[in-house]
This record gives C-alpha cells, structure tokens and sequence, in this order.
C-alpha cells in the first residue's frame, strides 16, 4: 500500500504538531517525574495504519527529527522509532478485534516495548540512563498514558487516513 | 514471501543506518551532527523559553496535584537539611582551610578562584526520560565552548555538550556519559568519577586497595593536564566503599554536592584548558539574579 500526497502532507502537519508539543509543553506536566513520549505513541497510532516498511520509514524519520533535540546519541531514537512504526504495521494485519480498546493496548504494548527497547540500545553500548526499576516505571507510565492518548488522536489519524478504516496490506 | 523479505530487508536498511548515525556521533565531536543540533537548538530557542515561562507555573501546579506527597517528603527533607547546614556552617570555614592545605600540599595552584564565571539561566528541562540535559540562555557569543564546566554554589552539576550562538546544553554529571578525573581530598589519589544515571550516585574508579578512603570523606576535581575542569571544584562526598579484591581497586560510591532538581541560575567556567593562564572575565551582571540556584523549599 503506497501513501497518497495527502496523507503524506497530513502526517507531516500531525507529526510536527505533535514535535512542537513534545518539545514545548509535555515535559512541564510529568506523571511520577516522567515524561510521556507523545511522538512515539503516534508513531505506533499511525503504524496500526500503514505496511510494515512504510511504518518503518515513518518511525525513522519521526525519530531523526527527535535525534536532532534530544542529547541522546544520534540516530538511537530513529532506531527505536523505526522498529515500533514496522512492529505496529505488522501488528495491524494481525489483529482482528478493531475496537478501540483493541486498538489501545496494542498501542500501550508497542510504546512500551519501544521506550525499553531504547533503553536496551543505550545500555548495549555502555550508557545506563536508568536502573530497571526507573525503566519500569517509565514503560508503565508510557503505557498508562497511551490508553487515553489513543482515544483522543484517534479523530486525528483517521483524518490522516480518510479513505481507509482497515489497514490494507500489500 | 517476496514482499515479506523485502519488508524486512527495508526495515534492516533503516537499522543498519541508525547503527552508523550512533556510530558517528559517538566517535566524532563538534562534527555535522553537533552542528545541526545547534542549528536546532538556536531556532527553537525562543518556542522553548516562551513555553518554559507559559507552562511553568501551571506545571508546578499539576506536580503539585499529582505529586504531593512526594513533594511534602521532599519539602520536609530539604527542611531537615537546612537545620543541618545551618548547624554546620562554622565547620565550613575549617573546611576550606583544610582544602587549601591539601591543594598546596599537593603543590597546586587554586585557579578555580581565577576563573571567570559567567551566570546562565536554566531555560528549559529535558524533553525524554532518557535525556540527562539541561538547556541555558548563553552560548557561543557569550564565550562558552564545549567541555566547559557548570556549576551552583554548591558544586559542580556538568559540562557544556552542545553550544549554538544563543543556546548551549549541560551534560549532567549523573548521565552515563560523564567521565571527570577526581582526585581523593584526604589521601591526594586521583580516580575517574562516571555518572550512573539520573537519581544515581556517582562511582569512582582507579583508587587503590591500600588508599585509606572513608564515607563523608570529600571529592574534588583532579584537574590533570588537558581536562576540562579545573582543578579543586567541588564534586561531592563519598557515601559507600566496596573493595574489590580482583581488581586491586575500590569501588567508591560519591553522592553530588550540587542539588541536580529545580535548578534555576547557574554558573558556567570559563576554563581554557590550553590557556597559559587562567582567563579572567569579570562576572557578568545578569539582572534579578538570586543569591541561591535552586528554588527555596516552601512552607
């Protein structure tokens, strides 16, 4: 499945609203200290959307963006990115229950798989940001806040998609 | 099949090629990447200070609510130190004497008082949970350079990791990244402390079995030839002591002297470490600055 013009030029509209978020705004409302990574839960959201390889290059360039921000080294959070868009083009075709609350925790699940997955990166090449348990509470937190989250970007990534509801793979 | 593999094969491509963005960055400094960050960093300069200034006090409130018992805990220890800082005050000057000896013992110079200091606003937080930085309102036009030190009245937080015209970034001494050479007040060792990550202590490495080292015991920086950091700024005071028998080492335990939470103001060195001499630059008169770096505990 190719992506039309406009649903390219609305997600890049989406995602860089959501980047002027995360960088202005979400750090000042933390939940338990951390902070909840917008970007990525839409990356997962918009994934649910797309093929697996096009999820991937959606995730990849999100995160590059992120990677110019953030003092993490470059091109991790493209990683991680890239894996949660491909992991959630994969999974759509996969799930048969579309309601919402399907859709939800699949979201949860692959958001905080993806915040540990970076963490898994980061500590493979000697850099330990967090103990276990703060890695914990950071996926847990991801997860919790994805649940709502999903709901309330749904009306925005079925504006991105308008001419599909169900994912058509190639 | 076919389009599964080459799914895959799309997705390996976009792997291998963060592997050697991550691989790039790590090696090289002051490279493409820095400089697109800095880029970066000046344009989004002004969102971030607007948005700092907006949603601040409405975050406060929305820590307040949902972190309140945390914050009265911290409220009550910060209290508890104050008691204790105030009951150890005439120790401080003893302190210092004792400091002095030692660095002159030593046969070092004290040029952390030479130092020009120039004072900079804590402009904005991280933005993930992974970051260990913070952003403040001078950069390279007000003379500061990467590797720079930073540090509070109570000692040092970091260093400059990334510096655009207006804007630079200070690595915290608890990200991962942080290596400084320290060296052992009480018995002139010197060792190499490494951050550990956010509320984590750091771990000093390379000091010697026989190396009489206690808890409480003072750590400053060693200030080798090349380093960043002068020598004597303050790092922090050694809390744990784990021998290690294999190694022939210790493995010691340094808990910050600098308050890394709610830092407002702070004050980066003007250190050159090639510099014959130290660089004196008066200390610049920022407005409405206030005498502490963190924000008071309130009632």
């Amino acid at each position: 499945m190719t992506m039309a013009s406009r649903e390219i030029s609305r997600l890049i509209a989406i995602f860089a609203t959501i980047l002027l978020i995360q960088i202005a705004v979400v750090p000042h409302f933390r939940i338990s200290g951390y902070i909840i990574d917008l970007p990525l839960v839409v990356v997962v959201l918009v994934g649910l959307h797309l093929n697996p390889p096009n999820g991937a290059l959606v995730g990849f360039i999100v995160g590059f963006a992120i990677d110019l921000v953030v003092h993490t080294p470059f091109g991790m959070t493209a990683l991680t990115f890239s894996v949660a868009g491909y992991a959630a083009g994969s999974a759509s075709s996969q799930l048969t229950e579309r309601n919402i609350l399907t859709r939800a925790l699949t979201v949860a699940l692959l958001a905080a798989t993806a915040t540990s997955l970076f963490a898994a990166v980061a500590a493979l090449i000697g850099l330990e940001y967090v103990t276990r348990q703060e890695l914990g509470a950071i996926a847990l937190v991801t997860a919790a806040s994805t649940l709502p989250l999903t709901v309330l970007l749904a009306p925005l990534v079925r504006w991105a998609f308008p001419l599909e509801t169900v994912q058509l793979h190639e | 099949m076919r389009r599964s593999r080459s799914s895959r094969f799309r997705l390996a491509l976009l792997v291998l090629t963060s592997l050697i963005l991550i691989t790039i960055d790590l090696r090289s400094e002051g490279g493409a990447i820095d400089k697109a960050r800095g880029v970066v960093l000046d344009a989004l300069g002004p969102l971030r200070s607007t948005s700092t200034r907006i949603f601040e006090p409405i975050g406060g409130a929305w820590e307040a609510v949902t972190s309140y018992d945390e914050l009265e805990a911290r409220n009550a220890l910060l209290r508890a130190k104050v008691a204790e800082l105030q009951n150890s005050v005439l120790e401080v000057g003893e302190i210092e004497r004792e400091r002095k000896a030692l660095l002159s013992l030593l046969g070092a110079r004290d040029r952390v008082a030479q130092v020009g200091r120039r004072t900079a606003r804590v402009i904005d937080a991280p933005i993930s949970n992974y970051q260990r930085t913070l952003e403040l309102d001078k950069g390279s036009r007000d003379g500061l350079v990467i590797g720079m030190p930073v540090e509070t009245g109570a000692g040092v937080i970091g260093r400059i990791s990334a510096v655009s015209v207006t804007r630079s970034q200070v690595e915290l001494l608890t990200d991962p990244n942080f290596d400084v050479g320290i060296r052992m007040v009480r018995s002139g060792d010197d060792g190499i402390a490494s951050g550990k990550g956010q509320n984590r202590e750091l771990e000093v490495s390379f000091i010697e079995l026989d190396t009489v080292v206690i808890p409480g015991e003072t750590v400053v920086t060693s200030g080798f030839q090349g380093s960043t950091f002068p020598e004597g700024l303050l790092i922090g005071t050694v809390v744990d002591v784990v021998p290690n028998a294999v190694q022939g080492t210790q493995r010691i335990t340094v808990h910050p002297a600098a308050d890394l939470d709610r830092l407002r103001w702070v004050q980066v060195l003007l250190f050159y470490p090639d510099a014959p001499e130290p660089v004196v630059v008066d200390r610049v008169p920022d407005e409405d600055i206030p005498d502490s770096s963190t924000e008071e505990p309130t009632p």
